[in-house]
């Protein structure tokens, strides 16, 4: 018995001409046989006819790319192994294409061996997959063919990532790679140290002095073989050339200069943690710059902590020099120890001098005097500073002009105005023509702040007993100097 | 022997739930990517039918689903796990929950069923014509309501919400749930939405 089956929908029909070869009374109705299939599309000339094979790939194509148009991800509309005969591709805008390949469809006299491209509408494709559930929901056509709804496996998603989106976080990886390497290339070379250096030191022909610095370092600060072999560096300095040969520097004023530039250095340089337990003491040799341009070493423990000194780095500073052993250099006695640096004048260099250079032992000398306060000492000049208030009384008139000379002396000689986040105080020894010729933080901030202030510069030394007054000067946190007599103005009046 | 609660009438009640299937190897709690598909496709809803909100409760009620979805804020914290959401809630999406967003969303998209596919038929005549979108009233209408929507609700922090920033982007993604709205109008529409959500998740 024939029968057809009709599924309308505006934009399609399918309509399916079968048989029915199920002899059981009841089952009379039941299509199990397909004769023929025609799917008509709105718009489309002819309709799309063919045979079992075709409404099948048919039916399938289109609830798979149903379930692609609600997930965005493809489907297989084959089973895997079989041709791909009917096949639904995404287009632009609204549009999806239909394509049928050729020998599964009855095209008519119009077939020319190609495949055909329909273009479906969403709304045509649409009525295309309600005309197909509601044959699979026609249980009495064709039960065998059936909608096999089930979610796509995860295998499938994977491949169906766009190649963009796969490619981005191994482009990311490159890119911050590449990024890496040309922030890296832009920093220094770390400088390398040929550990095989500290051989040659060892031979007494080194003629520059400063090598030294060097070799301290290279020699391993650890370990029992350090001992012997820094005993022999020490010796060899003693003999060096430098401190044989080298004339030395006499004039006192300029050796007064040199102590304080000395001791500014070295409070600049020396690490703010460093910790001296064992007082360090040097020898250390400037020449008429104030550079350090060598060292040795006066006590086991300063060979031991050298490291620990600014002086191998100052000393590196002058390493390429050439001709240290002319010029002219000061030697000066330099103590690290827990309370701090003290810089104190070579006297014995000095008395060691030719006869020539011998009259000026005596003003050399003059600084080493005891002090009643060493701390005073290690951070001012060769000035001595008591607490006892002057016994030359000195008018006030005095007192005030060169309170003025001071005042604008310094406001003069000042680079810039100091701003600090405290004021920093000094006590400052003026002589009676109103030059500086001793000055003497008072407390920390004055201490570190002295390089801000003009004193070292204006720095000249004079003899003890030469006639002077105390000035107080402090540099406000704001920039402004202001002086005022140390005993204070009743003290004169 | 009173009884109040006959066990027949809870199968009864949750038969549209269980007439979708639960295929095998589907995780026990809607993905992300499934919070996200059902509250946008609720949001082009409410683009299409100003009182979409009310209509999704009365139709939860309608199709017997109050026993899981109780009433506005349970509605509201279900939809706010979309983690596209400015206040995106934390919380899981039971299959339950999922089944019966799922049914509302193709219930009420049953109704629109003639406003849907006048829309798509515009779009379509305004493409082959190369005319703007403004040329069709209504679905400039529909297209300016899911724009102020989906930027009203969305954090604009999430990259997956940036690249919807501008007006074109959105309308495609308007356009897209639109044409996906038609297809869960079909007989087949509520399993074949369902089944869509687990694209990818099954092994």
């Amino acid at each position: 018995m024939t029968i057809r089956r009709q599924y309308q929908l505006p934009n399609c029909s399918l309509i399916l001409d079968g048989l029915s070869i199920d002899p059981e009374p009841g089952n009379e109705e039941m299509m199990s046989l397909l004769v023929n299939a025609e799917c008509r599309i709105s718009g489309l000339e002819r309709s799309l006819n063919g045979g079992y094979n075709f409404f099948a790939a048919l039916v399938r194509a289109v609830s798979q790319y149903t379930q692609e148009v609600l997930s965005g991800f493809a489907h297989p509309q084959v089973t895997e192994g079989e041709p791909l005969l009917v096949h639904i591709n995404p287009g632009d805008g609204p549009y999806h294409h239909l394509v049928i390949q050729p020998e599964i469809a009855d095209l008519g006299d119009s077939g020319d061996g190609r495949a055909i491209d329909i273009k479906l509408s969403s709304v045509q494709l649409f009525d295309l997959t309600e005309a197909v559930d509601q044959f699979f929901d026609d249980r009495s056509t064709l039960p065998e063919l059936q909608s096999e709804l089930s979610p796509l496996p995860r295998r499938f998603v994977r491949t169906d990532e766009a190649l963009s989106d796969r490619a981005l976080p191994a482009i990311l990886g490159f890119g911050g790679l590449v990024a890496a390497t040309m922030a890296i290339s832009v920093l220094p070379l770390p400088e390398v140290r040929d550990p095989s250096v500290a051989g040659l030191v060892d031979g007494a022909d080194n003629s520059a002095e400063v090598q030294t610095a060097d070799t301290a370092e290279a020699t391993p600060p650890t370990g029992d073989g350090s001992e012997p072999a820094a005993d022999g560096i020490a010796a060899a300095n003693t003999a060096s050339a430098l401190w044989e040969e080298a004339p030395r520097i006499t004039d006192e004023r300029t050796l007064a200069t040199l102590q304080t530039e000395l001791q500014t250095q070295l409070d600049e340089a020396v690490d703010s943690d460093a910790n001296f337990v064992d007082p360090l003491a040097y020898k250390v040799a400037v020449n008429e710059a104030g550079e350090v341009v060598g060292y040795q070493f006066d006590n086991d423990a300063a060979l031991r902590d050298v490291d620990k000194t600014p002086l191998p780095r100052l000393a590196r500073a002058n390493a390429a020099a050439e001709g240290l052993e002319e010029n002219a250099i000061a030697e000066y006695n330099v103590a690290f120890s827990a309370d701090g640096i003290e810089v104190l004048p070579e006297t014995t260099a000095v008395a060691a001098l030719p006869e020539a250079e011998a009259e000026t032992e005596t003003t050399v000398a003059e600084p080493t005097e005891t002090k009643p306060n060493p701390r005073a000492q290690a951070n001012s000049t060769s000035a001595n500073f008591t607490n006892e208030p002057p016994t030359t009384v000195s008018s006030l008139a005095e007192i005030e002009s060169l309170n003025n000379q001071l005042k604008s002396t310094i406001v003069e000689n000042r680079e810039q105005p100091r701003v600090g986040e405290s004021p920093a105080i000094y006590r400052v020894r003026v002589k009676d023509d109103g030059t500086v010729i001793g000055y003497q933080p008072v407390g920390e901030d004055a201490v570190e702040a002295v390089g801000e202030t003009p004193l070292p510069d204006l720095l000249e030394s004079a003899p003890e007993e030469t006639p002077s007054v105390d000035y107080r000067v402090v540099f406000t946190e704001r920039g402004v100097v202001e002086v005022s007599p140390w005993w204070g103005w009743s003290f004169y009046e | 022997m009173q009884v109040q609660s006959p066990p027949a009438t809870q199968s009864n009640r949750l038969q549209l739930i269980n007439q979708l299937s639960t295929p095998d190897g589907i995780p026990s709690e809607c993905s992300r990517r499934a919070k996200t598909q059902i509250d946008l496709l609720l949001l082009a809803i409410e683009a299409l039918d100003l009182g979409g909100a009310e209509a999704m409760l009365a139709s939860a009620k309608e199709l017997d689903l109050e026993e899981v979805i109780r009433g506005r804020v349970n509605l509201w914290l279900l939809r706010s796990s979309n983690p596209l959401r400015r206040f995106s809630q934390r919380q899981p999406m039971s299959q339950d929950e999922g089944k019966a967003l799922v049914l509302i969303t193709c219930f009420l998209a049953r109704r629109l069923t003639v406003l849907i596919r006048q829309l798509l038929l515009g779009y379509q005549q305004l493409e082959d014509q190369g005319l703007s979108l403004d040329h069709h009233f209504r679905l400039s209408d529909y297209l300016a309501r899911f724009r102020s929507h989906f930027r009203a609700r969305m954090n604009a922090k999430r990259s997956a919400v940036i690249a919807y920033s501008s007006d074109e982007k959105l309308n495609e993604l308007a356009i897209e749930l639109l044409t996906k709205l038609l297809f869960c109008t079909g007989t087949n529409g509520a399993d074949r939405l369902w089944m869509s959500l687990f694209d990818g998740e099954v092994s």
